[in-house]
C-alpha cells in the first residue's frame, strides 16, 4: 500500500485506453452501454494516538505512514467494543481494519483471535500478510493456519501457542468446536472473531455458517468469554443485515472507503444478430474470445470469467489454440476453476502474481480475494446473474490504481439480454440482498445435533427460532439424545459434525482418477451435485483443456476412472426434472387459474448426453447415461390452469404445452431478476403436479410429454391434462426463496408478459421464451403467442385469494 | 404440518440415510413412549442404582457412580504366565528407568464412542495397582450423567504420588479423553500430569512387521498365550451403557466390566513380557532390527549392537544396514564392509553406495570406488559421483 501521491495517469497513453478506444471504434454497434468511473483520490487519517508504538513502527517499516479513513473508523469502532462490518471494494486495505485492533489486543494482553475465511487459499494469503507485518515490527505475534492440511503433530502447537488462528467455517465446524476442550486455553482468551469475505456466506452455505456461529457463541459462553466480531464484505445491498443474521446480534456498518481508486471503464457488449428471423445472435463465447485475444496481443493481462466449468475449458482451449501452440514455451493461457487440485491452483495463482500468465480463464472461484496481482482487463462471458457478482468480478481488474477495462458480454439468455438492452438498469442498480435462512429446519436440526455433542443442552436455552425443546425431544426419540433432569446429553456412538457438510447436503466428493498408462493418479475432485452431470461414462472431462474420457464411474465409491484421449468434441448432459406436489401451504385462485406455494418432491434424471464438435458446435452424437435418479424435497410456487379453461384457450394440447414451457422459461428468468438471486438457485419445471408426466423441450424445439420413466407420451391421449408451471427453491428443504416469489406472483406474471411483448423477435427467441427452430418460424406456429396466452390466463387467476 | 412430518418430507431420499420412523405425529409418538414406561411399572419397576450395585457386586459411591473393587491373586495364571512374573523381572524398556512394580497404576477406560470429542463420555474407568500378593482392581462406573464429576474426583483421590500410568493406547486416547471430561465437568484432571508408559508404542515398534495388527487382543494371544472367551467386543460397550441409561437394562454392563477387568489384568501380564522381548527379541519373534533401533535411539548402542550380532540371521536388509552403520561408527570397518558386501551383492543400492564412499574416502581405492559407483542405479547423485571419481582417477594417473 503505497500512499505516495499517485496522480492522474497522464502520458504515455495507457495500453488499456488504447484497447478501449479500438473496441469502441471497431464495434460501436455491439456496445450498448458504458460507464466511466473516474479516478478517486484517497482519504487519509493519521495513526490513532492509542496505537501501540510497536505496531506503528511495524506499519512504517512496511511503508505505511497513515491510515485510510475507513481503517481509522474501524479502529474507533473496535475500541468501542461493538460488532461491526466493513464494506469496501477490493484492494482497499480492508485487512488492516481488523489486523490492527487484533494485533493491538494481542500485544496488550494475552488476547487470542480467530479468523474465518471461506477457503483455505484465502487463509494462506492472510498468514503471509500477518507474518510480514509481524516480522517488520518484531512483534512476536504468533499466527497459524488450522485446516485440513495442518499436520497432526503441529496441531497441538496451534491450539496452545497460536495468538491468531486462521481457519475456515468447515474446520471450525468439524475440527474445532467438537474438540473445544483441547482449545480451552484459546477460547478462554478469545477476544476477536474476524469473518472476512462475508458476502460468500449466503444461501445454503450462509445458513449453515450462521448455525456454526451459534455453536461458537455457545462454546464461548461455556468459557465465559464474549468475543467481538468483525466482518468484512464485498459490496452487497444489506451487509449490516446479513452480518446481524449470521451473528444473531446487531452489527454496525462501515461502508465509506477511503482508499484511492483507479479509473475504470465498463462496456456492455451484445453479440451481433446473425439470424434476425430467429433472433439468433453470435455466441457470447466468440465475442469474449475476440476481446481476450485482442487484449493478449496488446500485452495486457486479462481475466476471463465463464459461467460453468465446461465453458472455462472450452474457452481455454480456444485461446490456447492461438497462444500456446508451441509446447516448448511456457503457457500464456491458464484455466482456473473448482475441482482442480490445490497444488495446481496454487501454481496458477503464483504464475499470475509473477505475471508469467497473460490470460486466465476462470469460474467464480477467482471472484474471492485470492491474491493474483494486478490485471488490466476483465471479460465476463455472460452475465453472472447478480449485480454484486458482476462488480466483484470487475473488481479483479485495476488493482493498485491502474486504469482498467471491464467488458460484460451478454449471452442469449433473457437475463443477459435484459441487462444489455436496458443498460441503465444494471448501471444504476443496487447490488443484491444476500439471504440466509438459518432456521431452515433440516439445517437447524443438524446443527442442534452437533451442538448437543459439544455441550449438553439445558432447558431454557435458545438455539434458533424453532421451539428448541420440541427439536430436542425429536432427537431423543431418534435415540441420539437423552434427557436427565434439565439437560439433554449426547448418547450416540458417532461424531455428528462429520456427517454434516456446510457446502451442500449430499456428502462425498468424487475423485477423478487418471488411469492412462496403467498407473492411477488423482487429477481432480468433483462435488456430489456436479458429478452426475459431468462424470457419466462416456463424458469428456477436461483439465486445462486436456480432454479425458470417463471410462468407468464407481457411484458408490465416488470415483471416476478416466484416460487421456484425443477428441474433437466435448460432451454436455441432458437432464429431466419430474415433480410432485406433496402439500400446499397457501393458495389463491380465480376464474382462469390457481397459484399455490408448498412442498414438492423432485426427481432429476440424467438421461443422456450430446457430443458437440469444437468450433462448429454441431451435434455429432448422443450417448445414454445410466445413473440413479437424484431426489429432493423442497418448496415451490406453482401456477395451474383448469382443463376446461385451457381447452377453450388452445387449439390443441401440444400448443398449450409449448405455451407452458415458454412461460416457464420467462417466469424463471424474471423471478431470478426480481429475487436478485442467481438463476441456478431456482429451478423450473412443467408437469401435471402428481408426477405422472412432465414436459421437456425436445430436439425439434417443441414440447414433449414424458411419463415417469422418461418415455414420450402423446399429449392428446392423456386422460386428464392440467399442466402446471413450477418454480422451486433449488436446495433440499428450500432456503426461503419460495415465499417471496409467492408474494411477488402478480408482478412476476405481469413482468414476464411484458418481457415477451417487448422482445424484438417475431415468434420467440432465446431472450424471451427460449430458442425456437426455423421450421416453426416457417410453419406459422408461434411459441411466443402461446406463452403469452398462458401468462394471460395466469394473470386472471391471481385476483381472488381463496 | 407438525415438526416430524415436516422433517420427514425434507429428508433427501438418495445418498443420505433416512432414519426409520414410526408413523403418527410427534406428540402421539412421545405419548406412546410414556405409556410404555407406565405400563411397565407394576411388573418391573425400573432398577435403581443401588440394585445395580448389588447385581454387579459393587457399592454406590455417590449419586451417579458405582465402585466395584476386586482383588486378584498374583499367583493366578493368565494365559501361559502367572501374574507375579511382573515382580520377578526388571521392568526396563528403551528410554525408561527400571520402575518398581509397586509404583505402577494400570489404567483402561470404556467410552461411549471411539471418535473422541466433547460428546464422547468415559462411562467406566478401571484402575489397578499391586498391593502385596494381590492386584487391586477398582472400576468406577457411571450410572447417570450427573455422576461424571464425582467419578473423576474419587478416582483421582485414589492415585498416589510418583505413580506411573500403564495403559494401552492411553496417551492418544484415554488420557486426552479424561482431560476433556475434566474440563466439561469442571474438575481437575490428575492423569495428564502423570508419567505414562503406553505399552502400545513399544509393542507396535517391535511387532508391527510381524503381526497383522497390534490390537491388545493380538498381543494377548501372541505374547501371553491368553485367548478370550465370550468376551464382549469393545465396539458393543457404548450400546451396553446406552441400554442402561435409556431402559435401565443392565445385563450387558457386567460383560463390559469383565472386559475392562481383563484388559487391566492383561496389562499386568504384558509389561514384563514386553520387557523380555526387548531384551531377547529373537526368542519372542520380535523385529530385531526395530528393537535394536529403539535401543540405539535411547542412547544404548551397546545393547543394539549385541542384539544385531546375535540375531543377524533373522535381520532384514534394513536391520543389516543398521548393524553395518553401528560397526562403522565404532570404527570396525572390516565388519561393516563384510555386511555391506553381502547386501551389495544382493542388489542393495544403499550398501553399494556405502562401499563406494568407504573405498573413495577411507582407503582411497578410487578404481574400486568407481566400479562400485557404476553399479548404482542411475541418478543425479550417482552420475555426479562417477564424474568426480573419473576426475580423481585421471588426475592420479597424471
Amino acid at each position: 500500500m503505497n500512499l505516495q501521491a499517485e496522480e492522474a495517469w497522464s502520458s504515455p497513453p495507457e495500453p488499456v485506453h488504447e484497447l478501449t478506444r479500438r473496441l469502441k471504434h471497431k464495434y460501436a454497434a455491439r456496445i450498448t452501454g458504458e460507464l466511466h468511473i473516474p479516478q478517486r483520490p484517497g482519504r487519509y487519517s493519521p495513526f490513532p494516538e492509542d496505537l501501540d508504538p510497536r505496531l506503528a513502527a511495524a506499519l512504517r517499516a512496511r511503508g505505511i505512514a497513515q491510515l485510510y479513513s475507513h481503517q481509522s473508523a474501524a479502529w474507533t469502532m473496535a475500541g468501542s467494543g461493538r460488532h461491526f462490518v466493513v464494506v469496501t471494494p477490493t484492494a482497499s486495505g480492508k485487512t488492516l481494519c481488523y489486523n490492527l485492533p487484533v494485533m493491538q489486543a494481542v500485544l496488550n494482553g494475552q488476547a487470542k483471535a480467530l479468523y474465518l475465511f471461506p477457503t483455505k487459499a484465502l487463509a494462506q494469503d492472510q498468514v503471509a500478510e500477518l507474518i510480514e507485518l509481524n516480522k517488520a515490527g518484531e512483534l512476536g505475534v504468533r499466527t497459524f493456519t488450522f485446516d485440513g492440511d495442518t499436520p497432526g503433530d503441529a496441531r497441538k502447537a496451534v491450539r496452545t501457542r497460536g495468538d491468531i488462528v486462521i481457519t475456515n467455517p468447515d474446520m471450525l465446524h468439524q475440527g474445532i468446536l467438537p474438540h473445544h476442550t483441547k482449545w480451552a486455553q484459546f477460547f478462554e482468551n478469545l477476544q476477536y472473531v474476524v469473518i472476512d469475505e462475508m458476502h460468500s456466506y449466503r444461501g445454503v452455505f450462509g445458513s449453515h455458517v450462521a448455525n456454526v456461529l451459534r455453536r461458537l457463541k455457545r462454546i464461548c459462553r461455556f468459557y465465559a468469554v464474549e468475543p467481538r466480531f468483525i466482518f468484512c464484505s464485498a459490496t452487497i445491498a444489506n451487509p449490516g443485515e446479513l452480518a446481524g443474521r449470521l451473528l444473531g446480534s446487531p452489527v454496525q456498518t462501515l461502508n465509506e472507503s477511503g482508499a484511492p481508486q483507479g479509473e475504470k471503464q465498463l462496456l456492455l457488449w451484445n453479440p451481433p444478430v446473425i439470424n434476425p428471423d430467429l433472433g439468433i445472435r453470435a455466441s457470447a463465447r466468440s465475442q469474449s474470445n475476440r476481446v481476450a485475444r485482442l487484449a493478449t496481443r496488446m500485452g495486457l493481462k486479462s481475466i476471463l470469467f465463464a459461467q460453468s466449468r465446461l465453458m472455462v475449458e472450452v474457452l481455454t482451449k480456444y485461446l490456447k489454440d492461438v497462444f500456446d501452440k508451441d509446447p516448448r514455451r511456457p503457457p500464456r493461457i491458464a484455466a482456473y476453476r473448482g475441482g482442480y487440485l490445490p497444488t495446481e491452483r496454487r501454481a496458477t495463482e503464483s504464475k499470475l502474481r509473477s505475471g508469467s500468465i497473460d490470460c486466465v480463464v476462470s469460474t467464480s472461484a477467482l471472484e474471492l480475494g485470492v491474491d493474483i496481482g494486478a490485471l488490466d482487463v476483465c471479460i465476463l462471458n455472460g452475465y453472472p446473474g447478480t449485480v454484486a457478482g458482476t462488480w466483484q468480478r470487475f473488481g479483479r481488474a485495476g488493482r493498485r490504481n491502474r486504469p482498467a477495462l471491464g467488458v460484460l458480454v451478454a449471452s442469449s439468455q433473457p437475463l443477459d439480454q435484459y441487462i444489455v438492452r436496458n443498460p441503465e438498469f444494471f448501471l444504476g442498480a443496487s447490488p443484491e440482498h444476500a439471504r440466509i435462512e438459518p432456521d431452515q429446519l433440516l439445517i437447524l436440526l443438524e446443527h442442534i445435533r452437533c451442538a448437543a455433542f459439544e455441550l449438553p443442552f439445558r432447558s431454557g436455552e435458545q438455539f434458533g427460532k424453532e421451539a428448541l425443546e420440541e427439536l430436542l425431544a425429536y432427537l431423543e426419540g431418534e435415540g441420539v439424545l437423552h434427557r436427565e433432569s434439565d439437560q439433554w446429553h449426547w448418547t450416540a456412538d458417532s461424531y455428528p459434525a462429520n456427517s454434516v457438510s456446510l457446502r451442500s447436503v449430499a456428502e462425498g466428493n468424487f475423485v477423478v482418477i487418471d488411469t492412462t498408462g496403467g498407473t492411477q493418479r488423482v487429477i481432480a475432485e468433483v462435488d456430489y451435485t456436479a458429478a452426475p452431470g459431468t462424470l457419466y461414462e462416456g463424458a469428456i472431462y477436461m483439465i486445462q483443456s486436456r480432454p479425458h474420457q470417463v471410462e468407468r464411474l464407481d457411484w458408490e465409491g465416488r470415483k471416476a476412472f478416466v484416460t487421456r484421449t484425443r477428441a474433437d468434441y466435448y460432451t454436455d448432459a441432458i437432464d429431466y426434472t419430474r415433480l410432485k406436489i406433496l402439500d400446499a401451504f397457501e393458495r389463491t385462485s380465480g376464474d382462469g387459474s390457481e397459484t399455490a406455494r408448498g412442498e414438492v418432491h423432485i426427481v432429476r434424471r440424467y438421461a443422456g448426453y450430446k457430443k458437440i464438435r469444437y468450433y462448429t458446435h454441431e451435434n455429432v452424437g448422443f450417448g445414454k447415461i445410466n445413473l440413479p435418479d437424484q431426489e429432493m424435497h423442497t418448496t415451490a410456487v406453482w401456477w395451474q390452469i383448469p382443463s376446461g379453461v385451457l381447452e377453450a384457450a388452445f387449439d390443441n394440447r401440444q400448443q398449450a404445452l409449448d405455451g407452458f414451457l415458454g412461460a416457464a422459461y420467462a417466469l424463471h428468468h424474471v423471478a431470478a431478476l426480481l429475487m436478485m438471486s442467481e438463476p441456478r438457485d431456482l429451478g423450473r419445471a412443467v408437469g401435471d403436479g402428481d408426477g405422472t408426466w412432465f414436459g421437456t423441450v425436445g430436439a425439434d424445439g417443441r414440447g414433449q410429454l414424458r411419463g415417469h420413466d422418461g418415455t414420450e407420451l402423446d399429449p392428446a391421449l392423456q386422460g386428464r391434462f392440467r399442466p402446471a408451471v413450477f418454480l422451486y427453491d433449488n436446495y433440499p428443504g428450500g432456503v426461503g426463496l419460495s415465499a417471496p416469489i409467492y408474494d411477488l406472483r402478480d408482478k412476476l406474471v405481469t413482468q414476464s408478459k411484458q418481457m415477451i411483448r417487448s422482445c424484438e423477435c417475431r415468434r420467440g427467441c432465446p431472450a424471451c421464451v427460449g430458442p425456437i427452430l426455423a421450421s416453426d418460424e416457417a410453419g406459422g406456429f408461434s411459441p411466443r403467442e402461446s406463452a403469452l396466452r398462458v401468462l394471460e390466463l395466469l394473470e386472471n387467476g391471481s385476483q381472488n385469494p381463496a | 404440518m407438525d415438526l416430524k412430518t415436516r422433517l420427514e418430507q425434507l429428508r433427501p431420499r438418495n445418498g443420505a440415510q433416512a432414519v426409520p420412523m414410526q408413523s403418527g405425529s410427534l406428540g402421539a409418538r412421545l405419548s406412546r413412549l410414556q405409556i410404555r414406561k407406565k405400563a411397565c411399572n407394576p411388573d418391573c419397576p425400573p432398577m435403581t442404582e443401588g440394585e445395580l450395585a448389588d447385581r454387579l457386586g459393587g457399592r454406590l459411591l455417590e449419586k451417579g457412580v458405582l465402585l466395584i473393587e476386586q482383588r486378584v491373586s498374583l499367583s493366578d495364571i493368565h494365559g501361559d504366565f502367572a501374574l507375579e512374573t511382573i515382580r520377578q523381572e526388571p521392568l526396563v524398556l528403551p528410554g525408561t528407568q527400571d520402575i518398581g512394580a509397586d509404583q505402577l497404576l494400570f489404567m483402561d477406560t470404556e467410552t461411549t464412542g471411539l471418535s473422541g470429542g466433547s460428546g464422547t463420555l468415559v462411562f467406566l474407568l478401571g484402575v489397578g495397582r499391586l498391593e502385596g500378593r494381590e492386584l487391586v482392581v477398582r472400576q468406577y462406573l457411571l450410572t447417570s450423567f450427573s455422576g461424571e464429576a464425582p467419578l473423576l474426583t474419587s478416582a483421582g483421590d485414589w492415585l498416589r504420588e510418583n505413580e506411573t500410568l500403564v495403559s494401552y493406547n492411553g496417551k492418544s486416547f484415554d488420557v486426552p479423553l479424561l482431560a476433556t471430561r475434566g474440563r466439561m465437568a469442571g474438575v481437575p484432571d490428575p492423569f495428564s500430569k502423570m508419567p505414562h508408559l503406553d505399552l502400545l508404542h513399544p509393542l507396535r515398534r517391535g511387532f508391527r512387521e510381524r503381526w497383522p495388527s497390534c490390537r491388545l487382543a493380538n498381543a494377548e494371544r501372541n505374547l501371553i498365550g491368553f485367548h478370550r472367551q465370550n468376551d464382549l467386543p469393545g465396539a458393543e460397550a457404548p450400546a451396553a451403557w446406552f441400554e442402561w441409561v435409556r431402559h435401565r437394562e443392565w445385563r450387558r454392563l457386567s460383560g463390559v466390566l469383565e472386559h475392562n477387568r481383563l484388559d487391566l489384568i492383561s496389562l499386568v501380564a504384558l509389561l514384563p513380557l514386553l520387557c523380555r522381548a526387548y531384551r531377547e527379541p529373537w526368542r519372542w519373534e520380535a523385529d530385531i532390527g526395530a528393537v535394536a533401533r529403539s535401543w540405539l535411539k535411547a542412547g544404548r548402542p551397546d545393547i543394539a549392537l549385541k542384539m544385531l550380532e546375535r540375531g543377524r540371521a533373522g535381520l532384514s536388509h534394513r536391520g543389516l544396514m543398521e548393524l553395518a552403520r553401528l560397526w562403522r561408527n565404532l570404527g570396525e570397518w572390516q565388519r561393516a564392509c563384510e555386511v555391506w558386501w553381502l547386501l551389495s551383492n544382493a542388489g542393495n543400492d544403499a550398501a553399494t553406495e556405502q562401499l563406494a564412499k568407504y573405498h573413495e574416502h577411507v582407503i582411497r581405492d578410487i578404481e574400486t570406488a568407481l566400479w562400485l559407483s557404476g553399479r548404482l542405479v542411475e541418478s543425479e547423485g550417482s552420475r555426479r559421483r562417477c564424474r568426480r571419481l573419473t576426475g580423481k582417477l585421471s588426475s592420479n594417473q597424471m
